[in-house]
């Protein structure tokens, strides 16, 4: 299986010495996986940063964006996009609230 | 001399500059002082027994061993949980999970001596062969209550897993090179006998006061394989293994190919080499390959070997390496809420009593009085201002897993206990186990409790001895639980 590691560049597994690939993978056997998480190895590849897509904050209100940007938060909140444009922005709203709330949980919750 | 010559000699010698020797005065630096000796000598030592002084003691045994039968399982007849019978017929036998069991007496010991010059010199301070036997069965209880909790007859920990390695990270000053990394597994017996200054010792020779010899092992199990991983300068060297059933700690071995020095001694299965090594330390070319964990014919199992032993039936949950202990959010800890559900689904048993470190303790007590938990707590004032002490401890444990209500466990730090490890031991068994005849779930069984041994005289010493006889019965070893591998912090 393949597994990734942000910066290591070896590892070695019951004896046997795994490095990684031109893509950054490490194939190691399945067995192995679990020794190696706790190494910070992960079987999700690392998102390198010219593919990362820039994380810009929404806030304020729903109502002041434009279309484009309403309708890529209503995809992104698995809203259906070609509501009305006054009924996308009240799901919008009330889906990132309700999303807002969740977050508060699960941070009292750790 | 006339009466005139001598009074001129006084005049002159009174005129004259006093001479040292005769003006100098007596000072407490002279020496010449009494000496205020506080009788008799302070023992400043901790004598902390707390396994021994709670288990039972029970005394009439005889023979090589005490034994007893056990019936662990009622087998229903039929299908095991339908008890229909059709009207004017009888039902089928039901059947039994039997087995017989023994503990092996064993023999403790300690010995010491005084000299007659000694006791001469003594007197007036102390007695000094009294004092020396006290000393001397401190020391033995000391020595019992490792046995008690750490004795190791029967839990093998055999060849430790080869190391899993990685090379990651910056900013290290480990020196690039493909290192080799060895470990070796030690038992909570083993783990106090062990330093790194001094380097494992896979077994020991003692000779005895009668000039006689006998080997113990050290509580060391079997070095794994070499494992390699190639380094670059800033790079850090990670390592783990496994937990390993029975161990209670890790020595890691690291270096050149073939030069695998000892390193350090973790209480968790993993390590992290950042800096140069230690190219002084025991080589673990060193060791004999072989398992020293166990004394098979010497030792009984104390209470985390009864646990630990993989037929015990007791639950073990090392947790992954690395891992701290959780909190779920509501005053609890994860960790020790998994040891209680496991132990009850297994077997209806609630720990009477959970025995930690001190850093253990320190742990549960972060994570139950953390941020999120913080509602749970209320303190009161009255309108004079406040005066609020700091921290706090937790200091018993509710288990919701049992019968009529759950039960509050008490958390007691032991000071043998190493970093790492939470034991669970239930003192009883609950009240569903009906006629079970097992009052204490373990008890020291006695063929010769503590007795003294004044040598005959053979040189001018007093040698005396101090002896028991014993072993530790668990006769539910299920009813222990043990977590361990846990990272501090």
């Amino acid at each position: 299986m393949l597994i990734y590691h942000a910066d290591a560049t070896g590892c070695s597994f019951d004896g046997v010495n795994y490095t990684p690939d031109a893509t950054g993978a490490f194939d190691v056997p399945q067995e192995a996986l679990e020794a190696l998480q706790c190494m910070g190895f992960t079987t999700q590849a690392p998102i390198a940063e010219a593919d990362a897509v820039p994380v810009v904050a929404l806030t304020g209100n729903p109502a002041k964006w434009t279309n484009d940007v309403l309708a890529s938060e209503a995809t992104r909140l698995g809203l259906d996009a070609t509501l009305a444009r006054p009924a996308l922005i009240k799901a919008v709203a009330e889906a990132r609230k309700a999303e807002a709330d969740a977050a508060c949980v699960e941070a009292e919750a750790e | 001399m006339s009466m005139q010559e001598t009074l001129d000699l006084v005049k002159k010698a009174l005129s004259s500059p006093a001479d040292d020797t005769i003006q100098k005065a007596i000072t407490v630096a002279t020496g010449l002082t009494a000496y205020d000796l506080q009788a008799p000598a302070k023992n400043l030592y901790p004598v902390a027994t707390p396994i021994r002084n709670a288990l039972p003691r029970i005394g009439g045994g005889t023979g090589p061993a005490t034994n007893w039968k056990v019936v662990s399982a009622l087998l229903g007849s039929g299908f095991s949980g339908m008890g229909w019978v059709p009207e004017g017929q009888r039902s089928a036998n039901m059947s039994y999970t039997t087995s017989a069991k023994a503990a092996s007496y064993v023999t403790l010991g300690e010995e010491d001596y005084v000299t007659r010059e000694a006791m001469n010199a003594g007197k007036g301070f102390e007695d000094v062969k009294a004092r020396m036997v006290l000393r001397l069965l401190q020391g033995m209880m000391l020595k019992e209550e490792n046995a008690l909790l750490f004795g190791n007859a029967s839990v093998n920990l055999g060849t430790c897993p080869t190391a899993t390695l990685s090379a990651s990270g910056s900013g290290a000053t480990l020196p690039a090179l493909t290192y080799s990394v060895i470990c070796v597994p030690l038992t909570y017996e083993g783990i106090q006998q062990q330093s790194i200054a001094a380097g494992l010792v896979q077994t020991k020779t003692i000779t005895g006061m009668d000039g006689l010899t006998f080997t113990l092992n050290g509580g060391v199990g079997q070095a794994s394989a070499s494992a390699t991983q190639a380094i670059t300068l800033g790079q850090i060297l990670t390592a783990s293994v496994a937990p390993v059933r029975g161990a209670a700690g890790y020595a890691w071995f690291a270096g050149a190919v073939g030069a695998e020095r000892l390193q350090t001694i973790t209480n968790v299965a993993t390590v992290t080499f950042s800096a140069p090594l230690n190219a002084t330390n025991q080589l673990a070319s060193a060791l004999t390959a072989a398992d020293y964990s166990a004394n098979p014919n010497l030792a009984f199992d104390g209470l985390a070997s009864a646990a630990l032993n993989s037929t015990s039936g007791a639950i073990w949950q090392p947790l992954t390496n690395g891992a701290l202990l959780t909190t779920g959010g509501r005053g609890n800890v994860n960790e020790i809420d998994n040891l209680l559900l496991a132990m009850f689904n297994a077997t209806q048993v609630s720990p009477s009593v959970l025995y930690v470190n001190a850093q253990q303790a320190k742990d549960i007590a972060s994570r139950v009085l953390n941020g999120s938990s913080a509602p749970l707590l209320r303190y009161t004032n009255d309108d004079q201002g406040f005066a609020i002490v700091a921290n706090g401890v937790i200091k018993s444990y509710f288990n919701p897993f049992a019968l009529n209500g759950g039960r509050e466990i008490p958390i007691k730090i032991h000071p043998k206990m190493p970093a790492g490890t939470i034991l669970g031991y239930a003192e009883d068994l609950p009240a569903q186990y009906q006629s079970s005849e097992v009052p204490n779930v373990a008890a020291v069984k006695t063929r010769a409790d503590y007795y003294e041994l004044d040598w005959p005289m053979r040189t001018r010493r007093e040698e005396v001895g101090v002896y028991a006889e014993e072993v530790l019965a668990v006769y539910a070893p299920f009813a222990i639980g043990v977590i361990n591998n846990i990272t501090a912090g």
